[in-house]
């Protein structure tokens, strides 16, 4: 009878995750061996479409090769930059006086803004003839580089762009910044620790499991970086920002190659988890838990 | 203190608890009598069964005859919704026994194909939809041919121009009429930078070289800045709109005519890429951002004064009325080549799916919606900034009279020498469009020749057609 209570409870979240999560996912897997175009029937191909991705030089392997590594590209400045920038910010917010409030409100706004209309306002911004920031650099005399029209500084701009929501990941710091306990500064105080001290060695170790769990998010979501491209640059020029999500959409949703999206997808798979498990393994080294001891 | 800890029967004792200490009986006990304990398990899986409520939209096929219309995406202006949702009363009120549920398209063009073909794919496609070229090639459209062999006369089906129903024929079938209007791609000028600095107005006579000795006059730095305030002109040079008319009336073309061979490596080709890279980059009369997309940067500056001329869409004619300013404009012809003239053509067709339960009332429907009176209508409404693709109404007082541009005609004569673009004949086109185009945006960015761009550019589209030949040589095959 207590069983019956529990299965009830779980229940909705079950059959959503059935339907929704676990049935698509075991049918992207058989679909990965097929050739589908949604109209015809699925035909099955074996290990083609992974070969074509990963084996057969082709158009195929090379968008693959050149998708993946400007996510990784993006992913290496983003990711280093937003956690800096967000423990920087947080940092500075973790005052007691009341006007915080307000700073960490305005610092939080932009991540509630929504994808498509931010694009679209950064897209003027960034324009190379007419936009605010190279008319602003004008004033100073400099030249603004085509930002999304160039080829060097496209993901650049994008990682920009993407700087501007670190206030989701503020508020997380802010969260665990609070929970250090106020007495191990007054030990290094006694010390006789510099700010800068204190922070490398009291600040930043207590901190370092919300760091490691926002490694982790920011990596996935990173990987999977998809609306500003698809929005301002479509993937150019020249395949610049032709982002891994980006050529799985255009393969699934534009040229209907549903097998062959599908084998992208799983292969994406295969690689943020293996990244994944890399940090946990690398974790042990530098994450500290609840203050415990490391000898 | 952690939570774990919390609510422990020993407290807060770290060192006695062991795995043994946990019985979770003492926790669910406290649920197992409590009937209203149960109650919200109860009401969420009510909720959940709400979802079970088979779809009340969908009407049992009795007397009435119920059909789905979606518009296309050019009606997804407010203007444009109005229109349709008249014309579908209108359809109400002369035909009672059938009725028509009115929707709306997606605004984003390239979304259509694949929200059709999922829809076909479930059986639960519109009767009556937006005609997507590379559906029809695969046979989800149902063939007009023998409805219009019936009807011919009474639907005047003679007043369509015949190039307007090019794109929604396949093989000699029709398989969708062009409902909405036609495109074509013209030449927009600012008549004030126009006198301003003295030059004439385009017209039939300007080749590219005239226009482009014309663009270098009109691209201007007004205060002296360093920073040209003018451009001399605008053209989507990474997109068919801008390639097709030079490219075109050099002789070249990305396909050959019945699509079995990439032809993107040849010398009209290379001459027209030539011209649009030295337009940027060698005589400095084309903006850094020139890619267009609908509501992107470039076709607002174009009423702001920030080009001379503007190569672009007819309907662009919507955005300089919305856009208000009190800039003067009109159209003239695209400029001719060394092979002769040619623009980019579209047009907007409705057609109806093959799996439609109900064909002769959704012809019925097709061809109220592509009648005089309805294109008529949504001139008057304002929902239309397309030509009229029947004759009789594009030389009709209703639409020469709109005002400005002054020489509505433009648009019509532009069909003598306008075209379709062959790579949105077939899904596998759009996936060689996109590989052409990365190759020449390195062009644009001047980090490479036009020989090497259009060669591997080749290579690329090669690889993609084989794969769309040998599908199609595989479907043929089979029973």
């Amino acid at each position: 009878m207590e069983n019956l209570a529990g299965y009830l409870f779980i229940s909705p979240w079950i059959i959503g995750f059935l339907l929704f999560g676990l049935f698509p996912f075991l049918s992207s897997f058989l679909l990965s061996f097929c050739r589908w175009d949604i109209i015809t029937p699925t035909q099955f191909v074996g290990l083609d479409n992974y070969a074509r991705i990963l084996v057969r030089e082709g158009i195929d392997s090379r968008l693959f090769r050149k998708s993946l590594t400007n996510t990784v590209y993006y992913s290496s400045l983003a990711v280093p930059l937003g956690m800096i920038g967000g423990i920087s910010i947080a940092l500075l917010l973790n005052k007691p006086q009341r006007i915080m409030r307000v700073f960490r409100t305005i610092y939080y706004l932009p991540a509630v803004t929504s994808g498509v209309a931010v694009a679209l306002l950064w897209a003027w911004l960034f324009n190379a003839d007419f936009g605010l920031i190279n008319s602003f650099l004008r004033k100073f005399g400099i030249i603004g580089p085509a930002w999304l029209e160039s080829q060097e500084w496209a993901i650049p701009a994008l990682v920009i762009m993407g700087l501007w929501g670190v206030g989701g990941s503020m508020v997380i710091y802010l969260a665990g910044l609070q929970s250090i306990p106020k007495h191990l500064y007054e030990v290094a105080d006694i010390d006789g620790a510099s700010g800068f001290r204190k922070l490398i060695h009291v600040t930043l170790p207590m901190l370092s499991p919300t760091i490691f769990f926002t490694l982790i998010g920011g990596i996935i979501a990173s990987f999977q970086v998809f609306v500003p491209a698809y929005v301002m640059t479509r993937g150019g020029p020249g395949n610049a920002t032709l982002f891994y999500v980006l050529n799985l959409y255009f393969n699934a949703f534009e040229y209907f190659r549903m097998g062959h999206a599908c084998a992208l997808a799983w292969i994406l798979f295969v690689i943020i988890l293996v990244l994944t498990l890399i940090q946990f393994k690398l974790a042990k080294r530098w994450v500290y838990y609840a203050g415990e001891l490391r000898t | 203190m952690n939570v774990f800890e919390l609510g422990h029967p020993h407290g807060a004792d770290r060192r006695c608890c062991r795995l043994s200490d946990w019985r979770p009986q003492r926790w669910v006990m406290r649920v197992r009598f409590h009937p209203k304990a149960m109650m919200p398990a109860v009401a969420l899986l009510m909720l959940f069964a709400t979802l079970l409520i088979p779809d009340c939209t969908k009407r049992e096929s009795g007397e009435r005859v119920v059909l789905k219309y979606r518009a296309g995406h050019s009606m997804a202006t407010l203007n444009g919704r109005r229109s349709e949702l008249f014309l579908v009363n209108e359809f109400g009120r002369l035909h009672p026994d059938i009725e028509v549920i009115y929707e709306v398209s997606p605004a984003n063009v390239e979304e259509i194909g694949g929200k059709l073909l999922v829809e076909f794919a479930t059986g639960d496609a519109p009767d009556v939809s937006e005609s997507v070229r590379a559906l029809i090639d695969k046979g989800l459209a149902l063939n007009l041919t023998p409805f219009i062999a019936r009807d011919r006369q009474e639907m005047g089906f003679d007043d369509f121009y015949k190039l307007s129903l090019e794109f929604s024929t396949l093989r000699g079938d029709v398989y969708g009429l062009p409902a909405y209007g036609m495109l074509v791609v013209v030449l927009f000028y600012n008549k004030d930078v126009f006198e301003e600095v003295g030059v004439a107005y385009p017209d039939e006579s300007w080749t590219w070289n005239t226009f482009v000795n014309a663009a270098k006059k009109l691209t201007l730095d007004r205060n002296g800045d360093g920073h040209t305030d003018v451009y001399g002109c605008n053209m989507f040079i990474n997109s068919v709109s801008g390639q097709g008319p030079v490219m075109w009336s050099y002789g070249g073309d990305y396909l050959n005519d019945d699509l079995t061979k990439v032809t993107v490596n040849s010398p009209g080709c290379i001459k027209a890429f030539q011209l649009l890279h030295d337009l940027r980059w060698k005589y400095n009369v084309l903006p850094r951002l020139s890619e267009g997309r609908e509501g992107t940067p470039a076709v607002m500056m174009f009423s702001s004064g920030a080009f001379a001329m503007d190569v672009n869409h007819a309907h662009l004619i919507r955005f300089l009325r919305s856009a208000g300013g009190n800039m003067r404009w009109d159209v003239a012809p695209v400029p001719k080549g060394p092979k002769g003239r040619a623009t980019r053509f579209a047009t907007f067709d409705l057609s109806i799916s093959n799996t439609t339960k109900h064909p002769e009332e959704a012809w019925k429907l097709l061809k109220f919606l592509s009648s005089p009176f309805a294109m008529r209508t949504r001139l008057k409404m304002g929902a239309a900034d397309y030509t009229p693709s029947r004759r009789s109404v594009a030389q009709s007082p209703d639409y020469l009279s709109i005002n400005p541009p002054d020489h509505p005609e433009v648009f019509i004569r532009a069909l003598d020498y306008a075209r379709l673009d062959k790579c949105g004949f077939f899904i596998e086109g759009g996936e060689i469009y996109r590989a052409i185009q990365t190759q020449l945006d390195l062009v644009w960015l001047n980090k490479t020749s036009v020989e090497e761009a259009v060669r591997l550019a080749e290579a690329d589209a090669v690889e993609i057609l084989d794969r769309y030949l040998a599908g199609k040589q595989q479907a043929s095959q089979q029973p």
